[in-house]
């Protein structure tokens, strides 16, 4: 993190070959964000690259602060478009609706599955909690994203995805409220012992 | 009792509350065991998606850059492809010019258009077919293409045609396409630096 925060510095004052290092070390995250976003290995390769050239391009623009958030706001921006466009096509929609800001069934927490299966850890936790997220609709998906797995704060957020801090709280319960609903429906519990709960990332 | 602040777990949770609003929760979270394993769940739910490994692209994502030597060599070699096109081209039309021959400068003019059907046409050379024909097969004796049987009437004017050039005119053509094909790699090799 220091780390980051000294090339970041540097390239703020003209350093450019800060940037390539940057880059570099944010390299997988992006690539899983766009990844997870939409859900195509080879237009996610796409985005984050246009992200990366775009941001080099305008790297005298970069002010200082996390270069983390400033990279992530353009591959954000980028996939959220693609999924924009990719709707208006009058194709098969693969993603669920950008928004559903109105639909109260969205805060609702599902009752726990009567049949309940164990669930295969490792592996197959992954495959699942993959699919859930998969049935997040994408700004709500955006929004967990980056605050579970990119560990931005509420405020970072907004300004990655140009909301208002309300917008983005609530996009973030109601995401982590899809996946909690998804599992729960496939058996898991949040209160199973240590293991069973959880997977830890070998990659 | 309170409505149930369930909207505001994930940012209690996250610690977006204010401290007022932190504080309502706090209280509530004592008196309510729905709510605290509503804010379990999403605990663990967060702790999960945490958890989910870092993907790997199939290849470099980074920006790469052109080196200096590309730019400027795509430029010379696309330059050296149009000068030897058209010296190819001056060469050909001065070559199939001359007075003496038969249905000079128009067949030469038609030269290309008429150069393709010519080939085409000699698989099954009939009488009437050659002397159609041989308005554009003169011009053609201009450039020496290798043929099959040559009339006798436009050797005199293939020889003359070599004699007026010190330069096999179809080395301009080789040269130009060379330097073409040269310019059309490096083309492909920056967009694929760049893109």
């Amino acid at each position: 993190m220091r780390e980051e925060h000294e090339l970041a510095d540097r390239l703020a004052r003209g350093d450019e070959s800060a940037f390539e290092a940057l880059a570099r070390s944010l390299e997988r995250a992006l690539y899983s964000h766009a990844c997870r976003l939409l859900r195509d290995e080879t237009q996610a390769e796409d985005a984050v690259q246009d992200a990366l050239l775009l941001a080099y391009r305008g790297r005298s623009t970069f002010r200082g602060g996390s270069f983390k958030a400033w990279v992530f706001r353009i591959l954000t921006n980028r996939c959220l478009d693609l999924i924009r466009e990719a709707r208006r096509r009058p194709t098969v929609p693969l993603d669920p609706p950008v928004e559903e800001e109105s639909d109260d069934a969205a805060m609702q927490w599902a009752d726990p599955a009567p049949d309940i299966e164990t669930l295969v850890i490792g592996h197959e936790m992954v495959r699942l909690i993959e699919e859930a997220l998969a049935a997040v609709p994408a700004e709500q998906r955006a929004a967990v994203m980056l605050r579970d797995m990119q560990g931005f704060d509420y405020e970072e957020i907004a300004r990655i995805t140009n909301s208002e801090l309300g917008t983005v709280k609530s996009r973030i319960h109601r995401g982590r409220l899809a996946v909690r609903n998804y599992l729960v429906a496939r058996g898991w519990r949040a209160g199973n012992p240590p293991g069973t709960g959880g997977v830890k990332a070998s990659t | 009792m309170n409505a149930h602040p369930e909207g505001q777990l994930s940012a209690y949770l996250d610690g977006a509350l204010d401290a007022a609003e932190r504080g309502q929760v706090d209280t509530h979270l004592a008196g309510c065991i729905h709510c605290r394993a509503r804010l379990a769940d999403l605990a663990a739910t967060s702790n999960l998606l945490a958890e989910l490994p870092l993907l790997q692209p199939r290849r470099s994502l980074l920006p790469r850059r052109v080196p200096a030597w590309l730019l400027p060599a795509r430029w010379a070699s696309s330059l050296a492809a149009a000068g030897f096109a058209a010296v190819f081209l001056a060469t050909s039309m001065s070559a199939a010019v001359p007075q003496s021959m038969p249905g000079g400068a128009p067949a030469a003019l038609q030269d290309r258009a008429t150069q393709t059907s010519a080939f085409s046409a000699t698989a099954s050379p009939g009488q009437d077919a050659k002397e159609e024909l041989a308005g554009a097969r003169q011009s053609e004796r201009a450039t020496p293409v290798p043929r099959g049987a040559a009339p006798p009437e436009s050797v005199e004017a293939l020889r003359y045609a070599e004699g007026r050039q010190p330069f096999p005119n179809w080395l301009w053509l080789a040269g130009a396409i060379a330097a073409g094909g040269v310019a059309l790699g490096l083309e492909r090799t920056i967009r694929r630096s760049r893109a």
